[in-house]
């Protein structure tokens, strides 16, 4: 195993940890203090940022696009995300789900697999690129957004459904979760839209021409003109509830599925 | 009924409805573009690479490869799928740049009419009442608006005073910035293929030199090569040094790398991969060079032969006239595992006429071999694939998508704040209602609008 495999597994833990304490707030409001629920967040950051830095220490900046550490990364960017968006006034259980969210695909990771052995990491000479490195990185925060983004959405829909409580709470429930997700859903449109030009630059200066059908490419614009989609639902108030919810959706189910080929870059030949 | 179809077709194009639509239409396309197979640009339609891949086609398509090649789903990129939603896109956003700069101009500068139709008798903005005078009132709004960083102007028209505040106004223009930024993407993606040229595949070893096509008094040529390899054989990282000739005489020369190619007048070199070369002279027992011949099309008889081979194109013939002899060298990209799992060359030597071999040797470096008494050096190295590539629409799309990104962080980062106040009332007792004369994202705006409108009140009421 490793050496930062332990790590790994220790930010994990951590990050159980925060799930339980999120989802105990929401059920018992004001029981534990913030500073307790933010420290479990900056312990995971902690520790997850250590097997990061070892782990591209170890085999080269580019290795980050590695699907495996390039979901890692991404929920690095997930949580600090959240970390700065439970400052906002938003509800609570947002970012409850989206710490869950974020545990079901860092367990998920580790269950698949331990990290890569740097030794077996065959980078190519054309992954060794700022700019590949640039649309990587912003590519992941794009997709640590739509996770964030997922949180509101998933409480806008859970308030949807029928239950005893009063209408008028139901309603502010909605309302806040619609405005958390479509705040964030903003903070990814420059992040996606630099990480589709930082793509095209990359692949002008290696093969001299920025159109490219590679999957990673044509699935990052695909979830770019979702995410503008998304964004112009909210000029019309018939198109800000369900349409809306069902595009984040869409666009972080895509999200999630673009991780694992942005590492096509790794080893790219004409 | 008469119908205004100018007016109809205007708010169609600029309607949001349109937009989604496109947006919808694009993505399948481009789904579609992604799960089928599309033609490299490269390839020459009469090429035999084109065949190949046409025969491709026709075994994973069956009866579904000719139409869909018809219908241009194998080529998407040149292909009316692509251009019409990108046509019509580029009106949407000219007709919606044009509609956002004219609401801008009168957020910006709205008239005495704008501000009274804003507060007219169906508009549900929210306020208050003061009991105090009109001026003290007007003085203190614009007090608590300019503590938040609004610039304020009054204006007074038939008793009724006018406020209008802005804050970061000028980021206001960053999403016209935005669509202009799109509009000149849009272009250069629409215009990519027409304008653009692309020469890839030009294999050179050190010292060769290659005209390009594109622009025939330009040549290229290679004056050094070297390809780290890791184990397996893939590249790890390339180094090469170019020169650019026109008409013979130097204008440029300098290295050139994956990522970082070399420029001159609108055309860039780029280091694309490598392949294996093997040198071959041969001599005989006296040390007099014997004559060898390239068993290729264009071969010649010359005292040095060069093999460019590739892991598809692994054997080269050439033949030894003097000795009547042809010399097959098969590249083995795959590590043998009696070699300790490096590539090696397989060199045999075959007497014209017959299919036993009078030599054979395995080689993992450059070696002096002799056969039947005379010495042939292999000398292994490495060429390197270039490509010479022109594409003026690169500038006019990064300058594109540097103004979207610019518009889109200004109106995103500085989002700009419009609030309009109107003050009526008599001696004793005022009225004062805001409005947000934003039309999108009303939503959340309002929201906004509701909490600063609590806020001011709640200051009124507590000095």
């Amino acid at each position: 195993m490793a050496p930062e495999t332990a790590l790994y597994y220790t930010a994990n833990l951590a990050l159980f940890a925060a799930v339980l304490l999120h989802w105990w707030n929401v059920c018992r409001p004001a029981r534990i203090p913030d500073r307790i629920l933010r420290s479990t967040l900056i312990l995971f950051v902690t520790l997850q940022g250590v097997a990061l830095v070892w782990s591209a220490a170890m085999s080269g900046p580019p290795s980050i696009a590695h699907p495996w550490l390039a979901t890692m990364l991404m929920l690095e960017a997930t949580i600090l995300l959240c970390l700065l968006l439970e400052r906002r006034p938003g509800p609570r259980a947002a970012g409850a789900i989206v710490v869950t969210l974020a545990f079901f695909v860092h367990s998920y990771s580790l269950v698949i697999g331990p990290p890569p052995l740097w030794e077996d990491l065959t980078i190519s000479p054309f992954a060794r690129n700022p700019w590949y490195m640039l649309h990587v990185l912003s590519a992941l925060v794009a997709c640590a957004v739509y996770v964030c983004a997922a949180g509101g959405v998933i409480v806008y829909v859970a308030a949807m459904l029928p239950r005893r409580d009063d209408l008028a709470a139901r309603g502010t429930l909605q309302r806040d979760g619609k405005a958390f997700a479509q705040g964030t859903l903003t903070l990814a449109f420059p992040w996606l839209t630099g990480s589709v030009f930082a793509q095209a630059a990359w692949t002008y200066l290696a093969w001299g021409t920025y159109w490219s059908w590679r999957l990673a490419g044509v699935v990052l614009i695909i979830l770019w003109l979702i995410l503008v989609a998304t964004l112009h639902t909210r000029a019309r108030s018939r198109w800000q509830g369900t349409i809306c919810a069902l595009l984040t959706l869409i666009g972080l189910v895509l999200a999630l599925a673009s991780l694992p080929l942005l590492g096509q870059g790794l080893v790219a030949t004409w | 009924m008469r119908i205004d179809i100018l007016d109809l077709s205007w708010r169609t194009f600029g309607s949001h409805r349109f937009t989604l639509a496109i947006l919808v239409v694009l993505m399948l396309v481009l789904a579609c573009g992604a799960i089928l197979p599309q033609r490299p640009d490269e390839v020459a339609a009469d090429s035999p690479q084109y065949a190949h891949w046409r025969a491709d086609l026709q075994i994973r398509y069956l009866q579904w490869a000719d139409p869909l090649t018809d219908w241009g789903f194998f080529s998407i990129r040149d292909s009316y799928w692509l251009e019409i939603p990108l046509a019509l896109l580029i009106v949407n956003l000219v007709v919606c740049a044009i509609d956002r700069f004219e609401n801008t101009r009168r957020r910006h500068r709205p008239t005495s009419q704008d501000l009274a139709a804003a507060f007219s008798g169906g508009s549900h903005a929210p306020g208050f009442l003061v009991v105090e005078k009109m001026e003290p009132t007007l003085a203190r709004l614009r007090g608590l608006l300019e503590a938040r960083r609004y610039r304020v102007h009054v204006r007074e028209t038939e008793g009724v005073s006018y406020v209008t505040a802005l804050r970061f106004p000028s980021a206001d223009w960053g999403a016209l910035l935005g669509h202009g930024g799109l509009i000149l993407i849009i272009a250069s993606v629409l215009l990519g293929p027409r304008l653009a040229w692309q020469e890839p595949g030009i294999a050179l070893g050190p010292g060769q030199e290659h005209r390009i096509q594109h622009a025939p008094s330009l040549s290229v040529r290679l004056d050094h090569f070297k390809a780290d390899l890791y184990p397996n054989g893939k590249a790890q990282s390339y180094e090469a040094n170019v020169t650019i000739l026109e008409d013979g005489s130097e204008v440029t020369r300098g290295p050139v790398s994956p990522g970082a190619p070399l420029w001159y007048g609108g055309m860039s070199v780029h280091q694309l991969s490598h392949g294996p070369l093997v040198d071959i002279s041969a001599a005989d027992a006296e040390g007099n060079p014997m004559s060898l011949q390239a068993l290729v099309s264009s071969g010649t008889v010359l005292e040095e032969v060069s093999l460019l081979l590739s892991e598809e194109e692994s054997e080269g013939y050439l033949a030894v006239p003097q000795r009547n002899l042809v010399l097959r060298v098969v590249f083995q990209p795959e590590p043998a595992p009696e070699l300790q799992g490096s590539r090696s060359l397989v060199v045999q030597a075959y007497r014209e006429g017959t299919t036993e071999p009078v030599f054979s040797d395995t080689l993992r470096d450059s070696a002096l071999l002799e056969i039947e008494g005379d010495s042939y050096a292999i000398e292994w190295g490495q060429y390197a694939v270039l490509t010479a590539a022109g594409d003026p629409t690169v500038l006019p799309m990064m300058a594109g998508a540097a103004a979207l990104l610019a518009g889109v962080v200004a109106s995103g980062v500085l989002r700009p704040q419009f609030i309009w106040a109107r003050v009526r009332g008599n001696e004793s007792l005022v009225e004062v209602r805001l409005q947000h004369p934003a039309e999108e994202n009303q939503g959340v705006r309002t929201h906004e609008l509701d909490s600063l409108v609590a806020e001011i009140k709640e200051e009124f009421r507590g000095s």
